[in-house]
């Protein structure tokens, strides 16, 4: 446990010493992270604890409250960041598995099919994603799995999009001619050559899609159409908390909602630090091609 | 005198749909090992379509494309890539083929290990690692260049790099694609130096294209001529350089201008700019820029005649003998 | 004396990937000097510092790239110690610049003509049908076949031999007593180079100012400048006129790069005798190119140099003539020409 937290202390000086903003991006998520992790040990949910106060307000006792059914609001919330994490990251996890190699496949076979392929992503793109995410998960059935498969669909789009963008920018260059005319197979070029060099602009583009997920996610599970009405994902417990009766207990929103509101702001400032990592790295290792993205 | 490759007949239409344009027109060439082929022209006049389809990184549209006697032109590429190895390219920009992240000894490594089949050197690593360092002593890189990146060398050592990439797997067809173009004078030199040590070999053939066709008389042996797609001008380095007959091989040599300034002269003046393939009128191509140009050029499109028995020329004037421009101050 | 540069010595600093602050030393006393009525060819390598000589002298040189030295010397004023107005009112006005990459110096959303009537309206008090007047007669004197239709047109509709003659007039619209050209034939075919150099030459001649063209082509030079000063690793080597220089070049790097060119340039199809070792063989006529970060100690040519000896880890001198003056130890000796 005290290597892992070095660990990962020496990433964040790493990181902040090139970019303030990613720095202290990491470090809220790493400190939403370490919550999730000592939550269960600290402040465990649902269990009765006897001395139960039933929607309470804020005290010292319970900084953020109690619910209706007398469980620690802020326990509630810790416990709710698996959610959190855990969803987008495996919506984006499974769009990249599914968008990257669309997006290459189309970037590389060219003419019209990749023409087609492009409308046919912009398309999709078109339609506000904030309507069509939780359209998709009605039409499979409310749950957890069906929302990361309409996360996942929709921001496997973008992957390709922004994947084929890159390949065709390598394409333009004479990059994957020259390699061809070398005689590189087809896996070695993927691999090698046009992975490597497109990574970079993929990964400026993960935070952003995360945030985007979470936020989509969020708003499935305020929708009702997430997880079980108990559970502690935040989208759910704001929905829980607009309900009539409970009008006047601010804390019961507020708090699932203000959580968001930071990993979302953390992300994005990962995001917009990121830039500057790669600007700081452009020259060594890691050189850009001329002329190409990212 | 053994041919290499071949295009017959070649036609290539780029583009597609209603935008195609016709980037070459009936193409009849030769490379012949031991023996350097410079094909010359101006910007849309083909050269970059021509190297391509030398090693079939384009379709034709109609003729044949031919490499050691197989018809290589309807080829799949994954039959094409077993022919890599005999069959290599040199771009015009090193910057934009080598990968960035690969070190110069893993760039040259890299034939290697894609053609360990045809090549001497063994599928073990300690084999591969000594033919790319003799590979880069061969092509004149110093051994610190090795370990750096593409991005920390100056372009003119990342051409270096690729001549030796091309050159590794000794291949019989090496064809490079303005090479020197974007290279200082010195390397430029350096680099012609270095494909007449591959032509004194005599297994190799080399075409090379390139924009100038004095700069090529050092290096070349024979010469054609390409305007908008066809060859107007073909024949000896040697011959055509000292007396070209086509009114555009006149103003080629005329617009080359001699490091030399005892030598200013009376030169070939062209109106307008080179035309792209799009412009394109009936009959003779070059007829729109042409200082002699008459009525009948521009409604027959002249063919490619003998002129003796090293010269070809598609100008009807030259059967004439009256295709010589007079020069202006 | 239009142009008296001294001992221009430029630097830039940067970090490296470890972050350590390095400094490049990319000018290292670059001095010439140009006369009015003639043309000036400054030539050397990609990256020998011919641009940067001009972004220094027009107090273009932008951070982290600084002048530490020397004097530029215009008209008997000294630019590199004027203020920032005072040379933003030269710029454009007394010197004109052709950069390199022409097109990009052209706003793409303002048509030509507009273009050309705004440069006017910056130095001088320009009444539009006036502007409008001198820009169609430049773009006619420059070779544009329909200066009326082209003044209406966008950059983008128009030809590389088109933009290079529209980059050129807006240089010359204001009537500078001095025309800075940064490789004003790059990229263009040689036909067309031909023509945007004949241009060139006839407008300066007929102007009677002087000329600087900054080129990597020795035909260039011979064919249509008077002078020329060849640069290494940011200094100038060798200097004179045109015909001296060419005939009995005095430094080894002005022979090599002659001896380069296609007119002397000899490799015919006898094979090359293979020597018992590497260093039997011709040594080439290019090398890496110098590190700025680690320049050598005296003559910055000696690493690349086949007659270096043990004098040349001192600054050399320079030696020669007024006009023809060459940075070498050995210039003014006969020096043996390099075996091709």
């Amino acid at each position: 446990m005290r290597t892992h937290r070095f660990a990962q202390l020496r990433l964040l000086r790493g990181v902040t010493r090139r970019s303030m903003a990613a720095g202290i991006g990491l470090a809220i998520l790493l400190g939403f992270a370490a919550a999730m992790v000592v939550q269960p040990v600290l402040l465990p949910h649902g269990a009765a604890t006897g001395d139960v106060a039933i929607l309470a307000g804020p005290s010292l006792r319970h900084p953020f409250g109690t619910d209706a059914n007398g469980h620690d609001v802020l326990a509630r919330v810790l416990h709710g960041i698996r959610y959190a994490f855990a969803v987008p990251l495996a919506a984006v996890l499974l769009a990249i598995a599914v968008g990257v190699p669309a997006g290459m496949a189309a970037g590389l076979v060219g003419g019209r099919t990749d023409r087609v392929l492009q409308r046919l992503f912009q398309g999709v793109m078109t339609v506000p994603p904030l309507l069509l995410a939780p359209a998709l998960v009605a039409g499979m059935g409310p749950s957890v799995l069906h929302a990361v498969i309409a996360l996942a669909a929709l921001e496997a789009v973008v992957f390709a999009r922004i994947m084929g963008a890159e390949v065709h920018a390598l394409r333009r260059i004479g990059f994957v001619e020259g390699n061809v005319a070398m005689g590189v197979s087809l896996p070695r070029l993927v691999a090698v050559h046009l992975l490597p060099n497109t990574m970079a602009g993929l990964a400026g583009a993960i935070p952003r899609r995360v945030a985007w997920a979470l936020a989509t996610f969020a708003l499935i599970g305020f929708l009702g159409l997430g997880p079980a009405a108990g559970a502690t994902e935040w989208g759910t417990m704001i929905r829980q908390a607009m309900e009539p009766m409970l009008a006047d207990r601010w804390w019961l929103g507020v708090f699932p909602a203000a959580a968001l509101v930071m990993v979302g702001f953390a992300l994005n400032l990962l995001a917009a630090g990121l830039t500057d990592l790669r600007a700081a790295r452009v020259g060594q290792a890691g050189a850009v091609l001329p002329g190409a993205a990212g | 005198m053994t041919v290499v490759a071949e295009l017959r007949r070649l036609s290539v239409r780029l583009g597609s749909g209603a935008t195609a344009v016709a980037a070459l027109g009936h193409i009849d060439l030769q490379a012949v090992a031991g023996e350097i082929l410079a094909v010359v022209g101006e910007s849309g006049a083909g050269k970059t379509t021509l190297a391509r389809s030398l090693l079939r990184l384009v379709q034709p549209s109609s003729g044949q494309v031919l490499l050691e006697g197989s018809d290589i032109t309807t080829w799949p590429e994954r039959r094409l890539r077993k022919l890599r190895a005999r069959m290599t390219m040199v771009f015009r920009d090193p910057t934009a083929v080598l990968n960035p992240r690969m070190t110069v000894r893993a760039l040259l490594e890299e034939p290697f290990r894609l053609h360990a089949h045809h090549t001497a050197a063994d599928r073990r690593a300690a084999d591969r690692r000594a033919a790319a360092e003799e590979l880069a002593a061969r092509v004149r890189l110093q051994p610190g260049e090795l370990d750096l990146r593409p991005g920390a060398l100056a372009a003119s050592r990342l051409q270096l790099v690729c001549v030796a990439r091309a050159i590794a797997t000794q291949p019989r067809l090496l064809v490079l694609d303005e090479p020197t173009s974007d290279l200082d004078a010195a390397a430029a030199a350096d680099l012609l130096a270095l494909l007449a040590e591959l032509r004194a070999g005599g297994d190799i053939a080399i075409v090379l294209t390139c924009n100038d066709l004095a700069a090529a008389r050092p290096v070349a042996d024979r010469v054609a001529v390409l305007y908008l797609g066809e060859i107007v001008e073909e024949g000896l380095a040697a011959e055509v350089t000292a007396d070209p007959l086509h009114p555009y091989t006149q103003a080629l040599m005329s617009a080359h201008l001699a490091a030399d300034p005892a030598r200013r002269g009376r030169r070939i003046r062209l109106r307008g700019d080179a035309p792209t393939p799009e412009e394109r009128t009936a009959g003779c191509g070059f007829a729109p820029r042409c200082p002699i140009a008459e009525g009948r050029c521009r409604s027959g499109a002249p063919t490619l005649n003998a002129v003796g028995a090293t010269r070809s020329v598609a100008c009807v004037r030259v059967l004439e003998g009256t295709s010589r421009i007079p020069l202006s101050r | 004396m239009l142009l008296d540069v001294q001992d221009l010595h430029a630097e830039r600093a940067t970090r490296d990937t470890e972050g350590r602050e390095r400094v490049a030393r990319v000018l290292n006393g670059a001095s010439f000097r140009l006369v009015k009525g003639r043309v000036l060819a400054l030539v050397g390598e990609q990256q020998s510092g011919k641009s940067l000589t001009a972004s220094a002298i027009l107090g273009l040189l932008q951070p982290p790239a600084q002048v530490v030295r020397g004097r530029a010397l215009f008209e008997g004023q000294d630019l590199l110690r004027m203020s920032d107005t005072d040379l933003a009112r030269l710029r454009g006005a007394r010197i004109g610049l052709v950069v390199q990459s022409a097109r990009n110096t052209l706003d793409p959303t303002m048509r030509i003509g507009t273009q050309l009537t705004r440069a006017q309206g910056v130095h001088r008090h320009a009444p539009r049908a006036e502007a409008a007047w001198r820009a169609e007669t430049i773009m006619s004197s420059m070779g544009i076949p329909d200066a009326r239709g082209c003044a209406q047109a966008w950059p983008d509709d128009l030809s590389p031999g088109m933009v290079q003659r529209v980059v050129i007039a807006l240089a010359l619209i204001n009537e500078p007593q001095l025309l800075i050209a940064d490789e004003p034939t790059a990229g263009l075919d040689i036909t067309t180079q031909l023509q945007i150099l004949d241009l060139l030459h006839v407008e300066l001649r007929r102007r009677r100012i002087g000329g600087l063209i900054i080129t990597r082509d020795l035909g260039v030079a011979a064919q249509y400048c008077d002078d020329v000063a060849v640069m290494y690793a940011g200094q100038v080597v060798e200097q004179g006129p045109v015909a001296q220089v060419f005939a009995r070049p005095a430094h080894p790097f002005t022979r090599t790069l002659l001896a380069a060119t296609p007119e002397r340039l000899s490799l015919g199809q006898q094979p090359v005798a293979e020597g018992a070792s590497t260093g039997a063989r011709a040594q080439g006529f290019s090398g890496p190119p110098p590190d700025l970060f680690a320049l050598p100690q005296g003559c910055l040519y000696r690493d690349r140099c086949h007659q270096a000896e043990a004098r040349c880890d001192t600054p050399p001198p320079l030696v020669g003539s007024g006009v023809h003056a060459a940075r070498c130890h050995f210039a003014g000796t006969s020096a043996p020409q390099r075996a091709a």
